[in-house]
């Protein structure tokens, strides 16, 4: 592409090459203490031998067993169902709590954005004891609540389990969706409103018909943050979930606990794979909206 | 439809708003007529925009009433009010196309599919976007997103449009054009324009009475002519083309006229209608392009001579500044008739005249 008309660049004196050069090289290294992990952990699972550490071949076999295995794939159901309630939950009360916080001027508002974030920023094994002393102290009176609602025939019983999973994983996703969209009103015309109820919009076909339109990408990427968030989530589920509702990652880390298989690089690899599309989807979405 | 011609289309009656402690509009009583090009003008912060978002709906007067076609709205939501807004940043939805931009408002209005398409078209055809239909805002220069924002608002047929410095962000040279595209529009429509701008010219062209805005209030209301000619404050004078402000003491009157000394010996001869009988001392203002400058020719009455203290070249204008062996200064506009030929240069002794009926009193 370099024709005579272009003069040719300059080369940077011989500091800046070097200064250059060894960016370049702290780069690749901080890029593989990251993916090098996973590198290995999707090399593994396709590899015939039990152990780890020698190769012996290329297989599908973990997959097979993997696919095989009732309580994994069960957990990977329970993951998905989890992830998709807290993910739709997220996202409503994301959304709509952004543009509240947008739309009106309360009192301590900066107050109410900190608390937001509190969910987040607390270590998760204090997020989950919480939520088991909590869900522990309530679970008596809403079953009393219940039984004399639905008389003695009830046979609903609040226990840990898929309710209380999805409730605790909403309390950390659901401020993610609300981060992602509060940045987008932020930057978000204050006329658009405006102009469609100038137009003869209500408020709310306002906020249906421009405003969800206008912060749609912000959305999604929050919405795939949030599912992202609760598929990976360990500990916190660790203390809330039940033992139906046990979750892929908490199945995971049973298995290791019993000692490395391969058929969980397996499952582990598919994992990877999918939160790594999630991301990326999610990232592109964010881009575009820009 | 309840319009009766001779009611006024827009009134605001004694209308105050406050922010905090800040008095935004302070006790404003306008009319606007039917069909009128009304223009609110006035520096940033003097309150236009709150009268307009006052009209529009989105702001609520602390006191006061607002009518549009002789119903009380004040309390109506902007939604449930017949005008409609042409936004300063044109405010068009991203996600849709020119077209449906347009038929938001009647899609709100839940007209029928065939005749919402044959407005939007007419709509279309009347801000020449012809070939745009499918366009997204975003791939639009700016010249097109305004006719898309103006075609958006008059689509709805509103009894009032009311305009927030829409010309604001296009070029000088578009923005030239579209006054004059805008005033036809509103001639063809015979909808009624309350116009906001900041910007004199805007509001000199288009407007058939401007309303200058200073401070929350009124400072007056009239037409272009009237308050460039007849400026009613001192206010108005300095903010409206580029005025010479001087504080005269009244010599004497003589039958007609009076006698207008400034500083000390310099005397001026003014109409004695405009002054107050009792006035000792008043404020007149004498526009830049009033004073003529004549070569070194004979005494005229009120002409005087200066000398040239500074020339700027403005293209179609020179801007002089001219000095009296008094030391007073006058600000001169003349029109640069010199060509390669510079009549005017700094040093120059020159004859100015004033004819008496320019100078204008504005405060006594």
């Amino acid at each position: 592409m370099n024709d005579a008309t272009t003069p040719t660049r300059t080369r940077p004196f011989f500091g800046m090459a070097l200064v250059n050069r060894l960016c370049g090289w702290w780069t690749a290294l901080v890029l593989a203490f990251l993916y090098l992990p996973l590198a290995l952990l999707i090399a593994y699972s396709f590899n015939a031998s039990r152990l780890n550490v020698v190769w012996e071949g290329f297989t599908v076999r973990w997959y097979r067993e993997m696919l095989a295995n009732e309580p994994l794939i069960r957990a990977l159901k329970n993951s998905v169902l989890i992830a998709g309630v807290t993910t739709i939950l997220s996202v409503v009360i994301g959304t709509t709590g952004a543009w509240l916080l947008h739309s009106y001027r309360y009192r301590f508002r900066r107050l109410w954005e900190a608390l937001v974030f509190v969910p987040i920023a607390v270590p998760e094994v204090i997020m989950g004891i919480g939520l088991l002393i909590l869900f522990t102290a309530v679970a008596p009176g809403i079953n009393g609540f219940l039984d004399s609602a639905f008389g003695a025939a009830n046979e609903t019983r609040f226990a840990l389990g898929f309710v209380t999973t999805i409730i605790a994983h909403v309390t950390f996703c659901f401020p993610l969706v609300l981060v992602a969209v509060q940045a987008r009103l932020a930057d978000l015309d204050p006329a658009m409103e405006e102009a469609a109820l100038d137009l003869g919009a209500t408020p709310l076909v306002a906020f249906w018909r421009v405003i969800v339109p206008c912060i749609m990408p912000a959305i999604i990427s929050g919405a795939l943050m949030a599912f992202t968030l609760s598929m990976d989530e360990v500990l916190v589920t660790y203390f809330v979930c039940g033992p139906e509702s046990k979750t892929l990652p908490l199945e995971i880390y049973d298995n290791v606990r019993k000692g490395l298989n391969p058929m969980l690089n397996a499952i582990s690899a598919v994992f990877v794979a999918a939160t790594a599309i999630l991301v990326v989807i999610a990232e592109r979405i964010r881009r575009i909206g820009r | 439809m309840n319009s009766d011609p001779s009611k006024p289309m827009v009134e605001l009656r004694a209308v105050s708003k406050r922010y905090g402690d800040l008095l935004a509009v302070r006790d404003v009583s306008l009319t606007v007529r039917r069909g009128e090009f009304l223009t609110l003008l006035g520096p940033s912060g003097c309150g236009k925009t709150t009268l307009l978002r006052m009209l529009a709906g989105f702001e609520t007067p602390d006191a006061g009433c607002v009518l549009i076609d002789a119903e009380d709205v004040t309390a109506l939501p902007p939604n449930r009010r017949d005008v409609n807004q042409v936004f300063q940043s044109y405010a068009l939805f991203p996600h849709l196309t020119v077209e449906k931009n347009i038929a938001f408002g009647l899609q709100m209005k839940r007209l029928p599919k065939a005749e919402i398409a044959a407005k939007v078209r007419h709509a279309i055809d009347l801000v020449a976007l012809q070939g745009k239909e499918a366009a997204m805002p975003a791939t639009l220069s700016g010249g097109q997103k305004q006719r898309v924002a103006l075609a958006r608002a008059i689509v709805c047929e509103p009894k009032v449009l009311l305009l927030d410095e829409p010309l604001s962000a296009l070029d000088a040279k578009l923005r030239g054009q579209m006054q004059i595209e805008l005033k036809n529009l509103q001639r063809t429509l015979g909808i009624t324009f309350v116009f906001v701008t900041h910007a004199q010219d805007e509001a000199l062209t288009m407007s058939d009475r401007i309303a200058v805005l200073h401070r929350g209030a009124i400072e007056q209301l009239g037409t272009a002519d009237e308050i460039y000619h007849r400026p009613k404050t001192r206010f108005v004078a300095e903010f409206i083309g580029q005025a010479n402000m001087m504080t005269a003491s009244v010599r004497n009157r003589e039958g007609a006229d009076a006698l207008l000394a400034i500083g000390g010996e310099f005397t001026l001869r003014a109409h004695v209608a405009a002054i107050p009988a009792t006035a000792q001392s008043v404020t007149i203002s004498i526009r830049a392009e009033k004073i003529q400058i004549c070569g070194d020719g004979a005494a005229a009455e009120n002409s005087f001579a200066a000398e040239i203290e500074d020339v700027l070249f403005r293209g179609e204008m020179l801007q002089l500044t001219v000095r009296t062996p008094d030391g007073l200064r006058f600000a001169v506009v003349i029109a640069n008739t010199g060509g390669a030929r510079k009549p005017h240069q700094v040093g120059n002794r020159v004859r100015c005249v004033i004819h008496r009926s320019d100078i204008v009193v504005v405060d006594s």
